[in-house]
């Protein structure tokens, strides 16, 4: 029943709306509320549909009101006449609100009372305890609390949050001032813990995460990165009976000793993330083999990969994912790992110095399952092991090589024709031709392509993957210098579903590449920095056609004015970052943009056309600006009181005083590169 | 020295006749009130001695011996050495599992035994040859008397032979009831005990060191204080809770039972010639110095029970007299106490009204002095609260009391100053664990200032003449909240009252800081 309705509403809702004009009996009344429910429950693909549907009329829009149970405001002022039109929210997101204040909460917490479940408050710092007890009292069901960067969020506050009884999940992530007491006080208030990040909270030490582990039984999932803590508050961890996700990374008290106590306990972790621990050696991981389920190991930016280490975890009988990003490594060691009873489905030795062809043939020979690999910039490895990786890894879905730049172009020839299942790929800096390009095209299931600084490349090349590609959501095209508008228009034709493009400082991109990227209605990024030829015409077609945009970077489009400018403003709703350093834009452009109320961040350095007054009006008439990165000439040109207007708003400032930079030619700015890389 | 070895012999002597039955208990009873008579007795050097066995006991077969009254003569490296030396007495007691010249001892111990049994029953057979018209009655009870002892040799020599097993299982546990018992027998020490009787030995060097050399200058009489100081601190640590770790096997010491009088009084000490009462032996010798010039003579002044008499003698270990008490012999648990001190700090506590109100909170009251001049000087600056009153000094304290008790949780001052008062928390979180050493070193400084010079005198003669203050209050602190941890108080009835008095108390506490320093000096 409910399919059937669905598939006769899914044409565009609009004419659901003539339909309605033209027969005076509305059909919608001999559907039930429940119903319709149940038909909104699909409507999820265009969060405008939503809101489209509650425009037809006052019924759809009583009912869409009554159904919705997620809500993003972006302004906390409308947040009371919101929530009375909301009845049934359980989840609150107020990451886009520039401020959200002790008030904020008490209203929501009035309004939304036991509804309420989930609120995310994680880009804000303005509450104190005051408006959190509130949220906890008043909404007993609350389940997860997201406070992260909270930086102002003292002990009393999360004294206060300990009232919120039934709460589940719990992110503190960079709450600097909580420590110890604040953290007792939630593991004595919030039994029900299953998962809690106190990542950098550096107030936090030993005696309350001990406490945590003692008190909150349930907990599934710990964060203590960056923590001071010691091996004193370990045993108490590790004796948590379904702990299944820690992370430890950068807990530099942590060490060889303080691991032994795994042995006694923690039968149910299955990820652990021990990057960065410095003190941690073959010794330490050693005793990790009695966790039986241990399926993901970090250990990045840890000891070096040797022998003895790769041969302590060689009894992780479950182990799938191991990630040793930025550890020096021998032969001897990939070896060890090659010989592991276990096939191994993720790898990532991104940065590590010692990853050679034979180290890497070694250790794929036994590894043939891999889905992920991540080999960024090892930059030994030549044709044999990209040989050796698409011989052996043929079921390969994602794979970065960043800078693998011994890796001649031939060798991208073999991804293509071996790898056919490769849904991510990132090739930015490397030899890649025309022809390994060609190749790659054949991997049909393709979402992310990064070729940035692929210097090799031409419009034939991308043509092809234009054609092959159809699923592709991701293309990274930054400086490829030898792309032009037939391959930018192959690839908008061939690829209706992508969502990001990165142009920037592909000269010779105009108009007519915007244009025909203009028909990706989904498109939400475009970074077409430093081309020149872009002018306001190519950004208007942009904004008419990909409705979706959030983030726009046109920094050094310097034939692009304010003529660009407006019908962004106009068309574009949904924008929510944008950089116009260096662009023609003048007083004018920048009061238009300032009626999107999405707005989030602006940069606007070096704008020609650009002067105090218009600045400040446009920053007044912008409300929901939470960072402008200006040019410093501006701070002294505008008065005191009106920046502690704008930070009052929630709004931060950035100045730069750089000098205006010529821009390089392509293959200077490459030399200059490598020259910078040791 | 002769005097003590004749009140040995004499107890010996006394218990082979009049000793009847072989059973333990009844041999503790009996020798109990023996020693109430004594206690009784104005002969202070006798007293002297049943004080201080465990100083005895530790000081005959040491090896350490030799070694002490060398370091005596240079009190500072004792101070620095202590340490060293306290490691080496806990190595000691780690390694020793089995040690040859333990068992040495302990078999000459009991081969001494045997030779005295010889001599007795020698002894009866020369009798009976004598008067061979006695009547039997005697005869079966010189029986009983020999079995009784030959009993307690096999006893002994069972449990001697049971010392090797831990160390063929290699278990380090020290406690282990044959072990222990047996390494104090022989004099070395093991860990249990460790901490007291090295500084209890130290204490007694030092107590015969000050008789020595009345007349030195003040600052080698305040190095006396320091090393009292530490003494003290170390001792105070494990006085009635160190001993729950020791396991002693009944029977393998002796019981002693004071009286609550003998408990409660003021002296214990009393002049023979004025009546004059002191709390310490050492004092009553520096007091009868006045009495005439055969009490300056070294002999007078020395420590009476220095001597190392060659006779091991059993351990000695205390009951309180209050019925029902864990502490009480009769007790299905019994858990003896160690020393005299422990007795009377019990009984005072646990048997007694608390009569010392602390005059900063008035709540707080205590029954032992020291504990009172211990909480005052904590008093409102327990600044780590709990949800049910309870105050801490010590973050990890009240950690572990929240771990502990279900639905308490830590309370957060209502004026958040925390950013002020919390780097100072955080300096004070990790000076905690030194605190001991932080003190002596706040010593070490007043040293310099004639001030503080003229202070440490009278905190010597403070030290030295009120037994209260024999433990350095500090750590009593630690002490009261073990207690607290090991009987759960009822939380408070008014929880409201305690916070009004930890609010002032927090507020005031910047201020007390400031004088801190001198009240410890002027107290």
């Amino acid at each position: 029943m409910a399919t059937t309705t669905e598939l006769k509403l899914s044409p565009p809702l609009q004419s659901i709306k003539t339909q309605k004009l033209i027969s005076n009996t509305n059909f919608f009344h001999f559907l039930s509320d429940e119903l319709i429910f149940i038909i909104l429950d699909f409507l999820n693909s265009n969060p405008t549909d939503r809101k489209s549907f509650s425009l037809v009329c006052k019924s759809f829009y009583s009912i869409e009101s009554k159904h919705r149970r997620t809500l993003t405001p972006l302004r906390s002022d409308h947040l009371p006449s919101i929530l009375t039109r909301y009845p049934s929210l359980t989840r609150l997101d107020l990451t886009l609100c520039p401020r959200v204040t002790d008030s904020s909460l008490i209203t929501i917490s009035n309004a939304c009372k036991s509804n309420l479940q989930s609120i995310d408050l994680s880009r804000s710092k303005y509450f104190s305890g005051a408006g959190l007890q509130s949220l906890a009292v008043n909404c007993k069901n609350m389940v997860e609390i997201d406070l992260s960067n909270a930086t102002e969020l003292k002990d009393s506050a999360a004294a206060a949050l300990a009232e919120a009884k039934n709460l589940e999940r719990l992110w503190l992530g960079r709450c600097k001032q909580i420590t110890d007491m604040g953290v007792g006080c939630i593991a004595v208030g919030c039994r029900k813990l299953k998962l809690i990040s106190l990542k950098w909270c550096l107030g936090v030490d030993d005696l309350g995460v001990e406490l945590l582990a003692l008190k909150c039984k349930d907990l599934r999932s710990l964060d203590l990165s960056y923590l001071p803590i010691t091996d004193k508050c370990l045993p108490s961890i590790f004796e948590l009976p379904y702990l299944e996700d820690m992370v430890l990374e950068g807990c530099f008290g942590i060490d060889d000793d303080s691991l032994a106590a795994f042995k006694h306990g923690c039968k149910s972790l299955k990820k652990l993330d021990i990057s960065s621990c410095h003190n941690i050696s073959h010794n330490g991981l050693a005793s990790l083999t009695s966790g039986r389920v241990l399926e993901q190991l970090v250990l990045s930016h840890g000891s070096p990969v040797t022998l003895a280490l790769a041969d302590s975890l060689k009894r992780l009988t479950m182990l799938q994912s191991i990630k040793l990003d930025g550890c020096s490594i021998t032969y001897a060691g990939l070896q060890a790992i090659g010989s592991w009873c276990v096939s191994l489905r993720e790898l990532s030795l991104s940065k590590c110095p010692g990853v050679t062809d034979d180290g890497l043939s070694s250790l794929l020979t036994k590894h043939k399952d891999l889905r992920k690999l991540d080999i960024t910039c090892c930059r030994k490895i030549t044709y044999a092991s990209i040989d050796h990786i698409t011989l052996s890894c043929t079921t390969l879905t994602s794979l970065r090589m960043e800078s693998c730049t011994l890796v001649p172009r031939e060798a991208f020839v073999l991804i293509g024709q071996r790898c056919r299942l490769l849904e991510e790929i990132d090739i930015t800096d490397n030899e890649i031709d025309d022809e390994g390009l060609k190749s790659i095209s054949r991997c049909s299931e393709l979402s992310s392509l990064k070729l940035g600084i692929c210097l090799n490349i031409t419009d034939e090349g991308v043509s092809q993957v234009g054609m092959g590609c159809s699923k592709l959501v991701e293309l990274d095209l930054y400086r490829c210098t030898g792309i032009t508008d037939s391959g930018i228009s192959a690839i908008a034709r061939g690829c209706p579903g992508l969502e990001m493009i990165n142009i920037a400082y592909c000269k010779d991109i105009t108009d007519s590449s915007l244009i025909s990227l203009s028909k990706c209605s989904s498109l939400n990024t475009v970074e077409s920095r430093g081309c020149p030829l872009i002018t306001s015409l190519g950004l208007a077609t942009i904004a008419v056609g990909c409705k979706q945009l959030v983030k726009l970077d046109i920094k050094k489009c310097i034939n692009i004015d304010d003529a660009g400018m407006i019908p962004l403003a106009h068309f574009s709703q949904n924008l929510r970052q944008i950089n116009l350093s260096y662009t023609s834009v003048t007083d004018v452009g920048l009061l238009s943009l300032a009626s999107i109320s999405c707005l989030q961040s602006l940069t606007i350095l070096h704008l020609k056309g650009l002067t105090a007054s218009g600045l400040a009006a446009a920053l007044l008439a912008c409300g929901g600006l939470t960072k402008v990165k200006l040019q410093a000439t501006f701070k002294s040109l505008l008065t005191q009181a009106l920046f502690e207007h704008f930070e009052a708003r929630g709004c931060l400032f950035q100045w730069r005083d750089k000098f205006f930079r010529v821009e390089l030619d392509p293959q200077c700015w490459k030399l200059q590169l490598e020259d910078a890389i040791p | 020295m002769d005097h003590k070895d004749k009140v040995c012999a004499d107890t010996w002597a006394k218990d082979l006749r009049n000793k009847t039955c072989s059973d333990r208990p009844k041999f503790a009873n009996f020798s109990a009130p023996q020693h109430q008579n004594k206690w009784e007795d104005p002969s202070i050097l006798d007293y002297g001695i049943r004080i201080e066995p465990s100083f005895q006991k530790l000081s005959q077969p040491s090896e350490d011996q030799t070694s002490l009254p060398h370091n005596s003569n240079n009190e500072k490296t004792i101070a620095d050495g202590e340490d060293v030396q306290m490691n080496e007495i806990f190595h000691a007691s780690k390694i020793q599992d089995w040690d040859p010249s333990t068992m040495l001892t302990n078999l000459s111990f009991l081969e001494q035994k045997i030779h005295q049994l010889q001599d007795l029953v020698h002894l009866i057979v020369g009798r009976r040859g004598q008067v061979l018209g006695r009547p039997d009655e005697l005869v079966a009870q010189q029986q009983q008397l020999i079995t009784a002892d030959l009993t307690s040799i096999i006893a002994q020599l069972i449990s001697t032979a049971g010392s090797l097993l831990p160390s063929v299982k290699q278990t380090l546990s020290s406690t282990s009831a044959s072990a222990g018992q047996f390494g104090q027998l022989g004099g070395s020490f093991v860990s249990s005990g460790a901490g007291t009787e090295a500084s209890v030995k130290l204490q007694m060097n030092c107590g015969s060191k000050l008789p020595e050399q009345p007349n030195q200058t003040d600052p080698i009489g305040n190095y006396g204080t320091e090393l009292n100081y530490h003494i003290e601190e170390h001792e105070s640590k494990d006085e009635e809770d160190a001993d729950e770790g020791e396991n002693l096997p009944p029977g393998t010491y002796e019981i002693l039972q004071l009286e609550k009088e003998e408990i409660l009084a003021p002296h214990t000490h009393f002049c023979a010639i004025c009546g004059k009462g002191f709390k310490r032996d050492a004092n009553l010798r520096m007091h009868m110095r006045g009495h005439g010039d055969e009490y300056k003579t070294p002999a007078a002044l020395a420590k009476p029970n220095k001597d190392s008499s060659s006779e091991p003698t059993l351990i000695k270990r205390y009951s309180c007299p209050y019925a029902g008490c864990k502490r009480n012999k009769d007790h299905k648990k019994f858990q003896p106490l160690k020393t005299i001190l422990c007795v009377k700090n019990h009984y005072k506590r646990t048997h007694c009204d608390k009569s010392y109100t602390c005059s900063r909170c008035n709540t707080k009251k205590f029954s032992v002095i020291a504990d009172l001049k211990t909480h005052e000087k904590h008093c409102g600056k327990d600044k780590w609260l709990c949800s049910c009153g309870t105050t801490f000094s010590r973050k990890d304290k009240l950690f572990g009391h929240i771990a502990l008790f279900q639905g308490h949780t830590p309370a957060i001052p209502l004026d958040e100053t925390k950013t002020a008062v919390g780097a100072s928390e955080h300096g004070e979180g990790s000076e905690a664990p030194n605190r001991v050493g932080s003190i002596n070193f706040n010593f070490g400084c007043t040293l310099p200032s004639a001030g503080g010079l003229v202070q440490n005198i009278m905190d010597v003669k403070e030290s030295v003449d009120d037994p209260t203050s024999y433990f350095s209050p500090l750590n009593f602190d630690t002490c009261n909240f073990d207690g607290f941890h090991e009987f759960p108080r009822p939380p408070f009835e008014d929880s409201e009252s305690s916070f009004s008095f930890l609010m002032p108390g927090s507020c005031n506490y910047t201020h007390k800081t400031g004088g801190e320093s001198n009240s410890k000096q002027v107290e």
